[in-house]
């Protein structure tokens, strides 16, 4: 068959995004998932009769705001739950709760309190900045070409908007541990922890070590995402999958699940299709295939 | 009256560099002394009779040529003679041996591994061009990312296109290397544990992290960019120990007519107007100068020898949040003879360099966990060298000298001081990892002396017992170091300056903060430079 213009291996949540956008480009599409289920790690699970769970990701926090409508994710069925609050279970049942910029109980004094706010609104600013990136292409940084260089003119100017006093800040923190930065701001020990947590959350690394305060930021980027807080997909993660696969497909993308690819097919230095586990192969129209 | 043009507080090297070039230029410079001794973490002492110890640093290599060309420390008595190789002991009786000789160095990694050996060239040739650039700016002051000042933005434009000019695939590796973990960066290379063991100690000597934290691979370099007699990554003995560089900076220093004054511990910096106008000493005494330099670690200049009222909130703040943590100790063992050591001939030329007893990653991240728990390491990491097998002058005719650095000593023992308790047990733990390796070494002990942070805080006053004043992490290197906003070696105080291992270009026997600060003054005191320029490199 040599009907696409493209085939995306995966239909996790990036191969769909990438999908619709390509289809609603007027592109024709096709993408291909092993599994029979779509969203890769956002899927949901009845792992006992009955019982559903969120397979991985459970927690939605960095879906970036402007897809979902874009792709009009909610006519294609995605709802989600109100954002939720922090809770740091203590022993003696006077919880830790953090919720936006408030954090109370567990013996939490007024000063951890504010310097709870101002840490927000230090992060914030950050991760501000970060999403500037986050939103184009990495730049390359030396070969010239106009897109990365207006990113990079993009981020520098962020930069310079930070002041004098906030860019000293990330030029100290940006790469250190976030065990460091959380003595520095606070006393209470729940809340360093809890807040450490995030920072390591999914890395191999410890409180410790350098570079978990970018992990920290990058959690916190959800925010500049247009999402506020954390929020729990309606029906699971997999009901984040399901509306995707269907908004790609109403853009006019294929899905194909079940299907495997075992090789990428490549004719003189260029990619030209790809091989199914059952045998069968796409090969792209001729010219501009892309994978 | 005690009224001179300059005062440095501490007679450490960098102190001694800076008054140098502070009284070439004309100046009329005192040097004060807490300790009967001068040299700081550089001196050699006689602490067992016959025995010459390099009390804390013990090799020389990061000194910058410039500076040992410039005040002639050959002619003032300064010899530096390099080593070479080393070797790594591993459990199962045999070592890895790094010879300094190419085609031996390439027979003895193969003997472990053939894709080591071949990949060596490469790794030498990568590590060496992050070397060359960070080379050039080691005499120079960083610039303010933050200034929007001509010098800084012409320095920072400078500082960029030299990465620029890396091309794009050489700056993303620039980029890893900087942010890598040792452990990570020598994985692209190797496969064999007791080579990257080897490596990987340099990326964590002097360092409150982990072969597996990421920055170590910034730490490894920081060993790496010195030089013996321009050969680039060569370390060498100082003969007569490191107190032959303090020795030869003081003569260049009194050459110039510089004023060095031991036993002069003092209490306080004493600011008039906003300006520096002296020091008090703790006996009361006081010394007038319109210039103080601080060759004390930030933590000590900020929080106290100055008055706290004399100092912005923000620099307090930023003082109190500086990193600093101890993480290595040290024992000096006057020897009665030569230890042998399990499969290596007494003979070989690599007993003569740097021996080490952890071969793998695995063991020196254990160390480090035992750090993180607050206790000495149990299965600590050892540079270990016996310098009289090159420098004869160090012990009696038959006799030896041993140093053996340890990674890792944390600064407290489980939140608390240490104990003679704890030093005894520290002592134990490093006693037992070499006796496991050498049969007869225990019985030639005559004179073990032991340093834990604690010692090293009390002996040096570096807090902590941080061997570089403060950790060599990016939040505190280059224009960060000692803190953003202030790495130009100027204080908030008018007046006073920094000139130690806490300023750029960071810890180590380099003299390069001392020396960049002493230009800094210069300028600000409108007098002509003095302080060589940096080499370039090829
Ligand atoms: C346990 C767990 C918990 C997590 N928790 C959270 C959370 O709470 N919040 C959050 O934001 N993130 C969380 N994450 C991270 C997040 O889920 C992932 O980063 C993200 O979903 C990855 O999306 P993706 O589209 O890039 O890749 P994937 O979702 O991994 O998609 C890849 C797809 O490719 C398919 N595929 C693989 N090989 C082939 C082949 N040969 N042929 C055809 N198809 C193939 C796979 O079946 C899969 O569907 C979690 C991850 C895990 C594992
Ligand atoms: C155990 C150990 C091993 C090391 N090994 C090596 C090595 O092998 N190679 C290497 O290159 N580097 C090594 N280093 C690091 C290196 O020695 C230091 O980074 C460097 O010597 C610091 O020099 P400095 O001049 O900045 O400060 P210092 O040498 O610390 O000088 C500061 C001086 O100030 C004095 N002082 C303190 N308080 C007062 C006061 N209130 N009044 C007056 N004077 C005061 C001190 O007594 C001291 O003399 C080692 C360090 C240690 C501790």
């Amino acid at each position: 068959m040599t009907d696409y213009d493209a085939v995306i291996i995966g239909a996790g949540h990036n191969g769909l995004v990438c999908a619709s956008y390509l289809a609603k480009a007027g592109k024709q599409v096709l993408v291909v998932d092993g599994r029979h289920e779509p969203g890769g790690c956002a899927s949901t699970r009845e792992f006992t009769p009955g019982f559903n769970v969120s397979d991985c990701a459970q927690w939605l926090s960095q879906f970036d705001q402007s897809i979902v409508k874009d792709l009009d994710l909610k006519g294609a069925g995605l709802r989600l739950g109100k954002a939720k609050a922090t809770i740091s279970l203590q022993p003696d049942n006077d919880h830790l709760i953090l919720d936006g910029d408030h954090v109370t109980g567990a013996g939490i004094d007024a000063v951890d309190q504010a310097a709870y706010r101002d840490f927000r609104k230090m992060v914030r600013s950050f991760a501000k900045l970060m999403t500037t990136l986050y939103r184009s292409r990495p730049p390359k940084l030396v070969e010239q070409n106009w897109t990365d260089r207006l990113t990079l003119m993009k981020l520098g100017l962020r930069l310079k908007l930070l002041g004098r006093e906030r860019l000293r800040d990330l030029m100290r923190i940006v790469m250190i541990n976030i065990y460091d930065v959380m003595n520095e701001h606070f006393t209470h020990s729940a809340l360093k922890s809890t807040l450490a947590l995030e920072a390591v959350t999914g890395t191999n690394m410890g409180p410790r070590s350098p570079n978990t305060v970018y992990s920290y930021l990058h959690r916190a980027t959800g925010e500049h995402l247009g999402q506020t807080g954390t929020t729990q997909v309606i029906g699971g993660m997999g009901a984040l999958g399901k509306a995707l696969a269907l908004a790609a497909e109403k853009q006019g993308a294929t899905l194909k699940l079940g299907a495997a690819v075992t090789a990428i097919v490549k004719t003189n230095d260029r990619v030209t299709g790809v091989t199914l586990a059952s045998g069968e192969s796409h090969i792209g129209k001729s010219g501009d295939f892309q994978c | 009256m005690n009224q001179y043009d300059a005062i440095v507080i501490g007679a450490g090297h960098n102190g001694l560099t800076n008054g140098a070039y502070l009284a070439k230029a004309g100046l009329k410079v005192a040097v004060l002394e807490r300790n009967p001794y001068i040299g700081g973490a550089t001196v050699s002492r006689e602490l067992h009779k016959g025995w010459w110890y390099s009390n804390c640093s013990y090799v020389s290599s990061l000194l910058r040529p410039e500076i040992t060309r410039d005040l002639e420390l050959p002619r003032h008595g300064l010899q530096v003679v390099s080593f070479g190789g080393g070797a790594t002991f591993m459990r199962n009786g045999d070592h890895f041996g790094n010879y300094s000789d190419h085609d031996r160095h390439y027979r003895e990694m193969a003997r472990h591994s053939k894709r080591d050996a071949n990949a060596y060239d490469r790794y030498a040739a990568d590590t060496s061009l992050q070397t060359k650039l960070i080379r050039p700016y080691l005499m120079r002051t960083p610039p303010d990312p933050t200034s929007m000042k001509p010098r800084d933005l012409r320095d920072l434009l400078e500082f960029a296109r030299s990465f620029m000019d890396l091309g794009e695939e050489k700056l993303l590796d620039t980029i890893k290397f900087w942010t890598a973990s040792v452990g990570d960066y020598l994985h692209e290379y190797f496969e064999t544990d007791v080579i990257k063991a080897h490596m990987a100690g340099s990326g964590i000597i002097g360092t409150a992290l982990g072969v597996y934290s990421p920055g170590t691979a910034y730490v490894l370099l920081h060993h790496y960019m010195g030089d013996v007699d321009g050969n680039v990554g060569a370390w060498g003995f100082a003969r007569g120990g490191m107190g032959a560089i303090a020795d030869a900076l003081s003569k260049a220093f009194q050459s110039y007519g510089g004023e060095i004054i031991c036993d002069a511990n003092v209490d306080e910096i004493i600011v008039k107007n906003g300006q520096a106008a002296g020091v008090a000493l703790k006996d009361g005494t006081e010394y007038r100068a319109p210039v103080v330099v601080s060759n004390l670690d930030p933590k000590r200049t900020f929080l106290d020898i100055t008055n706290p009222s004399d100092l912005p909130k923000d620099v307090l703040k930023k003082a109190r949040n500086f990193k600093i943590r101890g993480s290595s100790g040290k024992l000096n063992i006057a020897l009665d003879g030569l230890p042998v050591f399990n499969g290596l001939d007494p003979r070989n030329r690599l007993m003569a360099g740097d021996l080490h007893f952890s071969d793998s990653l695995e063991r020196q991240e254990r160390a480090y966990d035992d750090w993180k728990a607050g206790t000495w390491s149990k299965d600590p990491y050892l540079d270990m060298m016996i310098p009289s097998l090159t420098d004869p002058t160090m012990a009696p005719p038959g006799k030896h000298m041993m140093s053996v650095f340890v990674q890792y000593a944390p600064p407290k023992v489980e939140g608390r001081e240490w104990t003679d308790e704890d030093k005894d047990g520290f002592e134990k733990s490093v006693i037992d990892q070499i006796s496991n390796y050498s049969p007869n070494f225990r019985d030639l002990i005559l004179h073990c002396e032991t340093r834990t942070p604690r010692e090293i805080e009390a002996e040096v006053g570096l807090t902590e017992g941080n061997i570089f004043m403060g950790e060599l992490t990016f939040d505190q290197l280059l224009f960060n170091r000692p803190f953003p906003g202030y790495a130009q070696y100027r204080s908030p105080i008018k007046g006073m300056y920094m000139c130690s291992s806490g300023t750029h270009p960071g810890g180590g026997v380099m003299a390069a903060p001392g020396a960049n600060a002493a230009r800094e003054i210069l300028a600000d005191l409108k007098r002509p430079n003095t302080v060589p320029g940096g080499y370039a490199d090829d």
